[in-house]
């Protein structure tokens, strides 16, 4: 069995190289489909990972590429013709319920998932179901903010998904039947799975949530072929290393009106009744999918939330790796570099939307390997990649009002609220246009803290978040300049914004909201080129792909469960009418 | 009373899995107060327990018996439980359907009330869509009005503190918006 593949392996990677070769130039190379005569392209080897960049038939990662650009290749449909998109096909899964899924797209095959984790495999260019897997799922689950999914992996002859009670599931590609389950961690504790695991080699990577519920976050590493763990790096370190610096204000140096002699006074006192090792429930989710970089071999994400969100008596310091960029060793999991955006946040203001490479030009201008993120905060950071560390951040993209005001029982008025900014939303870019696109929210909120001890696996928030119901709310899609910081355009949309976005060479940009309405706008302008109402919030992030020389949109419509929008079970693909 | 434990246990404690017949026998004693598929609980303050989520109902179970979660009735009534009974028993009741009621349901002031509160307090995000629950998270959906009313009014003067933020997140609701919320959740 494992010989066999070993094998297949070889063959098709060979294989993808040449056919990525003839992509790259031109047209034609869209005629590239399962009839060619190379052999089996729906193995996926480590090649066609490594070029998906380049790759305008497949959508082969959750963000379409190691460095998580959601950029597409292909220009069939684009700014002159998009009016003309209908749809190609619709399915409808068995679970009516919030979709957050990217769904993947390998030689004309589709994977998806829904809430409460099932796999569906699709026929891409008509829709019709090749294989379903339901998930085991065991009794216990513990997970915030709905019952989500983001999608699968790819690699090999194998798809991998994340469950919601903290499992890692191989299944076979071609029947989708389960090859390993691997324990992620103890939903009893508050660990859960969401996010699209990531498949570099040998290796598939996942991180955690549970940083609502006292965990101690991680991203681990499990060998592709059977669920063995390889490493795991801890978001929250040991030792002292996580009270870092006692910074006392945010990447902009405004004071984050942290009592930084109480925290200190609390650690003695901790520390003399011997009861320091709180670092041990100290959160740090990991919400999204890492972005890789093949020529470090090193591994970029950012960290969630302390735990508990909204109290921070009980945990003094600065709680490394807390609301940070990080990046580790992909062979290792070592540490190499972070940036903390937010030091002891008290505000759940976390990073979550997954970060993406990008050249970017420096403070002195000079081109460097960098990274963005859309933050809550609700800025796009811009880092550079080799070290971590901060360069620029853009324009705020939502209004700020009583920044850093601390959290009180009675409930303080801050904007943003909570969920930002841009919240697990993925971001794209236009490499030709240097634009970062970003999904954000406005939705003003208070604060309200409430010291409670660890629950226990419990919800553990150490207060609440309300959202102000007589306030206005909406959303936006923001364009801004990453070399500059500046923003490029606006579009305001009526409802907060979540679900990611798509780009393409076609100089679209495609964005779902959570009334139903899954539009196109212009890359360089926003104008608005296209809509289509598919009657469920669309929250989930587009994909695009192309099976006999057409190129297709494919978006899931299924709402959202923590703004609670529409629910629904649609998959729609589009393409345009003849 | 005791006596139905003792023999439970000594199954359960021997073959792993109980027989049908003597989990069915312990949850007969649930019955008297909590009803089962077929009918409501003997006192509107009394909750259904029959389709609740198995996960929600072990850990009440287990919070009762630590001192967690505070009811005289309940405490005397799973004390010398042990865990895998707590588990067989919750399943039990897990697995029952839910009983057809027929709660009046709000008034329009209420309504407009409830939703007001569930918007802000972002109810459904945990609790799902339809108020349906999941695995630790309790279903409200036609749970008993009187019921759902009480335990609101418990948390928001931490009476029950077996779930803080809970607690933390009625602290300033309103009485009359928990009463509109009870009636709009046994309702739906
Ligand atoms: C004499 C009456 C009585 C009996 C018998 C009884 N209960 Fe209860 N039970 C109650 C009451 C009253 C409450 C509500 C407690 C409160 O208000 O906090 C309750 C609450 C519960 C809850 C929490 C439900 C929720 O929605 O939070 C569970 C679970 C439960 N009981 C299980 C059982 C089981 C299992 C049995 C049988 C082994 C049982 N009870 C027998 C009266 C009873
Ligand atoms: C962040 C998740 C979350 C949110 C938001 C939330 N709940 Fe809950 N709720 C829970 C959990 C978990 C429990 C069970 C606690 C326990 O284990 O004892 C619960 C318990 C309850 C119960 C007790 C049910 C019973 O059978 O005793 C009621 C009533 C309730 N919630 C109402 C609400 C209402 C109304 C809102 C919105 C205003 C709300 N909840 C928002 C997670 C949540």
């Amino acid at each position: 069995m494992r010989g066999k593949h070993v094998s297949g392996y070889r063959l098709a990677g060979g294989v993808a190289a040449v056919a990525l070769v003839a992509l790259t130039s031109g047209v034609a190379a869209q005629e590239t489909g399962k009839t060619t005569l190379y052999g089996d392209l729906r193995v996926v080897t480590q090649d066609m990972l490594l070029r998906a960049a380049d790759d305008g038939n497949n959508f082969l990662h959750p963000q379409h590429n190691y460095a998580q650009t959601r950029f597409y290749p292909n220009r069939q449909i684009n700014t002159t013709n998009v009016h003309q998109l209908r749809p190609a096909w619709i399915f409808q899964t068995e679970v009516v319920d919030t979709m957050e899924v990217a769904p993947i797209v390998v030689d004309g095959v589709m994977y998806v998932t829904t809430a409460f984790n099932h796999v569906y495999a699709l026929d891409a260019e008509t829709g019709a179901q090749i294989w379903h897997y339901k998930h085991r799922m065991g009794p216990i689950t513990t997970y915030c903010c709905g019952p989500n999914n983001r999608g699968v992996a790819v690699a090999g002859d194998r798809v991998y998904m994340g469950t919601l009670d903290a499992k890692l599931v191989a299944l076979d590609a071609k029947t989708g039947k389960l090859v390993w389950e691997a324990e992620v961690g103890d939903p009893e504790l508050g660990y859960s799975e969401t996010m699209a695991p990531i498949v570099v080699e040998d290796k598939v990577i996942i991180g955690t949530n549970g940083g609502e519920y006292g965990i101690r976050g991680f991203v681990k590493a499990f060998s592709a072929a059977d669920g063995k763990l390889l490493w795991t790096f801890y978001t929250i370190s040991d030792g002292d290393r996580h009270l870092g610096t006692w910074r006392e204000t945010d990447p902009m140096g405004r004071s984050l009106n942290r009592d930084i002699a109480a925290e200190k006074k609390r650690l003695a006192e901790m520390k003399a009744a011997g009861k320091d090792d709180f670092w041990q429930r100290l959160g740090g989710g990991v919400w999204q999918t890492p972005a890789y970089d093949p020529e470090t071999r090193r591994l970029y994400f950012v960290v969630g939330n302390p735990s508990p969100d909204l109290d921070g008596s009980n945990r003094p310091g600065d709680n490394l790796y807390t609301d940070s960029l990080v990046s580790i060793s992909v062979d290792t999991g070592e540490y190499v570099c972070h940036y903390q955006y937010i030091p002891h946040d008290v505000w759940d203001l976390d990073a979550v939307s997954p970060p993406i490479l990008a050249t970017v030009k420096d403070k002195d201008g000079k081109e460097v390997k960098g990274v963005l993120h859309g933050s809550k905060l609700p800025y796009v950071f811009v880092h550079r990649a080799d070290d971590c560390s901060l360069i620029r951040w853009s324009e705020p993209m939502v209004p700020i009002e009583n920044l850093w005001a601390l959290p009180t029982p009675a409930g303080t008025r801050m904007l943003p609220g909570a969920n930002g900014g841009v919240e697990w939303s993925a971001m794209a870019i236009h490499p030709g246009l240097h634009l970062a696109y970003a999904a954000n929210l406005h939705q003003p909120m208070t604060y309200h803290v409430e010291s409670t001890p660890y629950p226990g696996g419990k919800l553990w928030l150490g207060g609440a978040f309300k959202v102000i119901p007589t306030e206005e709310q909406w959303g936006n899609i923001t364009a801004v300049d990453y070399d500059t910081g500046k923003i490029r355009w606006q579009v305001r949309t009526q409802q907060p914004m979540i679900g990611g976005l798509l780009a393409t060479a076609g100089g679209l940009v495609f964005a779902g909201e959570g009334n139903g309405w899954f539009k196109a706008y212009d890359a360089a302008t926003g104008a608005v080129l296209w809509q289509f109402q598919l009657g469920a919030g669309v929250n989930a992030p587009a994909s695009s792909y192309t099976v006999k020389g057409k190129q297709y949109i494919v978006v899931g419509a299924g709402g959202n469960a923590q703004l609670d929008y529409k629910r629904g079970n649609d998959i729609v693909a589009f393409t345009l009418a003849d | 009373m005791r006596k139905w434990f003792v023999v439970f246990l000594a199954v359960v404690g021997t073959g792993g899995a109980a027989t049908a017949g003597t989990v069915e026998e312990l949850a007969q004693t649930c019955t008297a107060c909590h009803g089962d598929s077929r009918q409501l609980p003997t006192d509107p303050a009394f909750p259904i327990i029959a389709g609740q989520q198995f996960y929600y109902l072990y850990v009440q179970l287990r919070d009762f018996a630590s001192g967690l979660r505070q009811n005289e009735i309940m405490q005397g009534i799973v004390a010398g439980m042990d865990k895998a009974t707590m588990q067989a028993v919750a399943q039990y009741w897990s697995e029952q359907p839910w009983p057809t009621t027929a709660f009046p349901g709000p008034t329009a002031e209420e309504r407009e009330r409830a939703e007001r509160v569930i918007a802000s307090g972002q109810c459904s995000a945990c609790h799902l869509g339809g108020f349906e629950g999941n695995s630790r998270v309790p279903r409200l959906r036609n749970q008993q009005p009187g019921y759902l009313e009480k335990i609101m009014l418990d948390f928001k003067f931490k009476r029950r503190m077996n779930a803080p933020d809970m607690s933390a997140l009625f602290t300033d609701v309103a009485e009359a918006d928990i009463t509109a919320l009870a009636h709009y959740l046994a309702g739906l």
